[in-house]
């Protein structure tokens, strides 16, 4: 999935972040109200506890103010990028909380994608191409933080099985290499 | 490997390896990582959406003004009088405030203008980056009939910017001000483009 040509019709991320990055803070009330609604579904994903999220929220925008300078379009779709800093705020709030998801139900996305609906049916679209093993193993993997070890015995998978669906889903979703190898 | 560690799926150990490795300037391994980052981030734009609460933009806004605010205590920090001045300035009943915003590029940076033509002074304050040699940034009032020269911006070593000066021209219809990148000993025309730019509130 490379997102980062498709400036259009996504563009306002892109000039919501230049604006960010020039320390404009009136760029942060559209920034969030735009982007919130992806942005806190990928962290109650992951804490499944609306207080935990919540913070997590909190700190992945502060984050995205403090750091746009690390936000770089040519390298990552602004909202891929603001969507990993969502993922890896929320992911540090459960390791130190231990408030990792143990079940096996990740929330499913039902609802029409509101916030780049293109984008978001595009990434959806992808998952769901996916081997239903190589989507349940991805889906812990990136819900959870765990390790492939810690997904093994949270599904009682071989950890060779584990590794081999996140490195073939992955590359799937990754793309083809251009010089034809292999994740 | 670089799929497992994008996905932050290896031990601490295993995961400080790799990027000791990719660290040390492997290129396979350095675009691989590149590749599996971006898929890892592009899940998240498949996640279910949820409608986020209000008063967490309110928490937001009120970091980045205090990051802006920082700004002026360290204004304050320095001169005790600066702080001051730009309040005083500001309270006064024909006071007018301008915020520059950046206009992207290497030099862009963001700042305020507040000025008072009955009084006929200004204060500038902001950040930018250092300017080239030999140049120096200049500050526009942008009015219906032109673009008024209200002086030079400068910069200290760490960018901070903060300029008292007196008003020269009629600045009484002014809807903006603008700041450009000149020549040191200025211009009576501004260079385009401009860097940041604002409308007068």
């Amino acid at each position: 999935m490379d997102l980062r040509d498709q400036s259009q019709p996504d563009g306002w991320a892109a000039d919501l972040m230049d604006k960010i990055r020039d320390g404009d803070p009136s760029a942060l009330a559209p920034l969030y109200r735009r982007t919130s609604p992806l942005l806190f579904g990928i962290v109650l994903g992951i804490l499944d506890n609306r207080l935990a999220a919540e913070q997590a929220l909190l700190e992945t925008y502060a984050e995205i103010w403090n750091r746009a300078d690390a936000c770089d379009p040519a390298a990552m779709h602004p909202l891929e990028w603001m969507a990993r800093v969502a993922r890896a705020r929320a992911i540090a709030i459960a390791s130190l909380s231990r408030k990792q998801r143990s079940g096996r139900q990740f929330p499913a996305a039902v609802r029409e994608p509101t916030v780049a609906p293109e984008l978001q049916k595009r990434a959806r679209s992808a998952i769901a191409s996916l081997s239903p093993a190589q989507r349940e193993i991805l889906e812990w993997a990136y819900y959870s933080g765990l390790s492939t070890a810690e997904i093994a015995a949270q599904t009682g998978k071989p950890l060779g099985a584990v590794r081999t669906h996140v490195r073939l889903g992955l590359g799937r979703l990754a793309g083809p290499d251009e010089a034809g190898g292999t994740p | 490997m670089a799929a497992l560690y994008a996905l932050g799926a290896l031990t601490q150990q295993q995961a400080q390896s790799f990027r000791l490795h990719v660290d040390e300037g492997c290129p396979v391994c350095q675009a691989e990582l590149l590749k599996f980052e971006r898929a890892v981030a592009g899940m998240g734009l498949a996640a279910h959406e949820a409608q986020a609460p209000d008063y967490i933009l309110d928490l937001v806004m009120a970091r980045a003004d205090a990051d802006n605010l920082r700004i002026l205590l360290d204004v304050e920090k320095e001169g005790g009088a600066r702080l001051d001045e730009i309040l005083s300035l500001a309270g006064r009943p024909a006071a007018r405030v301008v915020r520059l915003s950046g206009q992207g590029g290497a030099l862009s940076g963001w700042g305020a203008v507040v000025w008072d033509a009955q009084e006929n002074r200004l204060v500038a304050f902001g950040n930018f980056p250092q300017p080239p040699t030999g140049k120096v940034y200049q500050l526009w009032f942008l009015a219906p009939g032109g673009r008024i020269p209200a002086g030079f911006l400068k910069t200290d070593p760490t960018g901070r910017i903060f300029a008292s000066m007196n008003l020269t021209g009629d600045t009484s219809g002014a809807t903006g001000a603008a700041v450009t990148l000149e020549p040191d000993n200025g211009s009576q025309i501004p260079t385009m483009p401009f860097l940041a730019v604002g409308r007068a509130e």
